[in-house]
């Protein structure tokens, strides 16, 4: 499992695109973040609220991330790779798994490292404007969650690349998962009487981790994250199973 | 010792691999031929395990491809040169096939110097021709110096050097005792390097054997004489039975009678030879006679032969514009031909 690990990270490591999203990922909040820390007029108010701007910035990062997970895996399909990939290591599953090892790994060092640099890019311009930021609890667990969202929207893009073996299709519903599908589904629970769906929503309820000021009425954090994780292990074991039987 | 027993892969309701069974050698080249569309490359994604096949399977020494650990140790395959990121440097993509096995990288510089690429190690792949592309797939199955090795039309793309080059790195992996099972569409190539056939036609086994076997099996064989009693000894060979068509007033090639006949008849009748040569069909002249019923994609209209050249070497017999068109026409054409 070790060397194929070490195949998968070579491949992550060895492929440009994977570097341009990477710095497209990490460069929009710290761009985000620095204007909003230099600009706002209410210096208090921004280092009151600077923990919110990272989190949310965070948000289209971690989809980034996402897409970059999907593109390992879809990647090996689209130019054939996973031909050569199985002929040098035929146990599929294992291959598979130390790929969405290495993607999940790799998502959440990097996300946490862009988080902290944004968070500190954002308060050394805060402080420079004689105001103090102040982490809370609630700040902390945002701060965290935003990664661990990061980590499960990559898993979510592995697992739907699974399925569907198709870059263009799979970065399509991964990004049209909250924009339309959450959308949709959100219509149809409240036509048939939920009056919150937000619990039952995958994706809008695990964006809720990375939610520095949540509601009482809001699902917590942990219900977000174990709800979107287990529907990203529903997702991979799925497609895992598909995969071991269906041609390469 | 690579062992098919009863393989068979269906896509829907098309049979691309019908209950095919054959073995591969260790020590020799071994060819496997086919039409386009007969199977050879399906069956050597279902001996890999890359495609799922309904029934029978592909055993190496023993043992299933997929309860192999290492497997670049033990059989390296090359099915298709296009099998990487264009993205990734030649360098890269063999590490990260090494590193699934546990091969250090520098065994990776290492084939890249062997295949020739080894300046070329670290530029994209999208950058690389066709034949660059096999070089370094041939690399990759270089990897774990494996005892058994599959290619793939690996001749496709390469200039003549890299072809003879090829063809002289499987005759002496052969050599070593390893078990070699290569498909080609060239043929000249695949007699020069195969020691052994498989041939497959829709799927289905057409023949096994030597090549001097397939090629005694399959290819027409005739007899040439030069003489300036050419007529003479026509009309003798025509009443002894034997087909004979004129390629010049001088030169006549028989069918149906052997070398010793036609010179036996010859001195019994008094006829001055010039020249009297068995001559036999080539190996692709074998191929499409052993295929024609089985080829799946085929032009309209006859399929020629080696251009008419009978006399030289391997070639085989004339196309049908040639006097000996009409003896190797099907029953339907005028098969009086010539002088017969």
């Amino acid at each position: 499992m070790i060397n194929l690990m070490r195949s998968e990270w070579i491949k992550v490591r060895t492929v440009r695109v994977n570097y341009v999203l990477g710095m497209i990922a990490g460069a929009f909040p710290i761009i985000v973040v620095a204007l909003i820390a230099a600009l706002t007029s209410d210096e208090q108010d921004v280092a009151r609220n600077l923990v919110g701007a990272v989190t949310g910035t965070m948000v289209l990062t971690s989809l980034l991330l996402g897409v970059i997970g999907a593109l390992n895996l879809t990647s090996e399909f689209s130019h054939n790779t996973i031909r050569a990939t199985f002929a040098a290591a035929p146990q599929r599953i294992r291959v598979l798994l130390a790929k969405a090892i290495v993607t999940l790994v790799s998502t959440l060092v990097i996300a946490a490292i862009i988080e902290f640099v944004t968070y500190l890019v954002g308060s050394l311009i805060i402080s420079s404007r004689n105001a103090d930021v102040v982490l809370d609890g609630s700040d902390k667990a945002a701060l965290i969650g935003a990664v661990v969202l990061a980590g499960l929207l990559s898993m979510l893009g592995f697992g739907l690349g699974l399925l569907i073996r198709n870059s263009p299709a799979t970065i399509t519903l991964l990004i049209l998962w909250p924009l339309l599908l959450e959308s949709i589904l959100q219509g149809v629970l409240r036509a048939a009487g939920v009056e919150d769906p937000t619990p039952w929503l995958p994706y809008t309820s695990a964006i809720l981790m990375a939610n520095p000021d949540l509601n009482s009425s809001d699902p917590s954090r942990l219900h977000g994250g174990l709800y979107l994780g287990s529907v990203v292990i529903g997702l991979i074991i799925v497609g895992l199973a598909v995969n071991k039987r269906r041609d390469a | 010792m690579i062992e098919i027993r009863g393989l068979t892969k269906r896509f829907g309701r098309i049979v691309a691999v019908n209950q095919l069974s054959f073995d591969v050698a260790p020590g020799r080249v071994t060819g496997f031929l086919g039409p386009n569309g007969s199977g050879k490359s399906t069956t050597m994604r279902c001996m890999l395990g890359l495609d799922r096949p309904d029934a029978g399977d592909a055993r190496f020494d023993g043992r299933r491809f997929a309860s192999i650990n290492n497997p670049l140790f033990e059989v390296g395959a090359l099915l298709d040169a296009g099998y990487v990121h264009p993205g990734r440097s030649g360098r890269n993509h063999l590490r990260a096939l090494a590193a699934s096995n546990g091969i250090p990288a520098s065994r990776v510089d290492e084939v890249m110097q062997l295949v020739g690429l080894g300046d070329a190690a670290k530029r994209r792949v999208g950058g690389y021709s066709l034949g660059m592309r096999q070089r370094l797939g041939l690399a990759g199955v270089l990897l774990g110096d494996p005892h058994t090795i599959l290619l793939d039309e690996p001749a496709n793309g390469l200039d003549p050097e890299g072809i003879r080059w090829i063809r002289d790195v499987l005759t002496h992996l052969a050599g070593q005792g390893k078990t070699v099972l290569v498909s080609s569409h060239l043929l000249s190539e695949m007699a020069q390097m195969a020691d052994h056939l498989v041939v497959i036609g829709m799927g289905k086994l057409i023949d096994t054997g030597s090549v001097e076997e397939f090629i005694a099996k399959h290819a027409k064989h005739w007899v040439k004489v030069r003489s300036p009693h050419a007529e003479a000894l026509a009309h003798h060979l025509r009443m002894a039975g034997a087909t004979v068509t004129f390629q010049d007033p001088t030169t006549i090639e028989i069918i149906g009678a052997t070398s010793v006949e036609v010179g036996e008849l010859a001195a019994k009748n008094q006829s001055i030879l010039h020249e009297l040569s068995p001559q036999q069909g080539s190996l692709e002249d074998a191929f499409l006679e052993a295929t024609a019923g089985a080829q799946e994609y085929r032009s309209i209209g006859s399929v020629k032969t080696s251009a008419g050249n009978v006399t030289g070497g391997p070639a085989g017999p004339p196309p049908p514009s040639s006097p000996l068109a009409d003896v190797f026409a099907p029953p339907a054409a005028d098969s009086t031909g010539g002088l017969t």
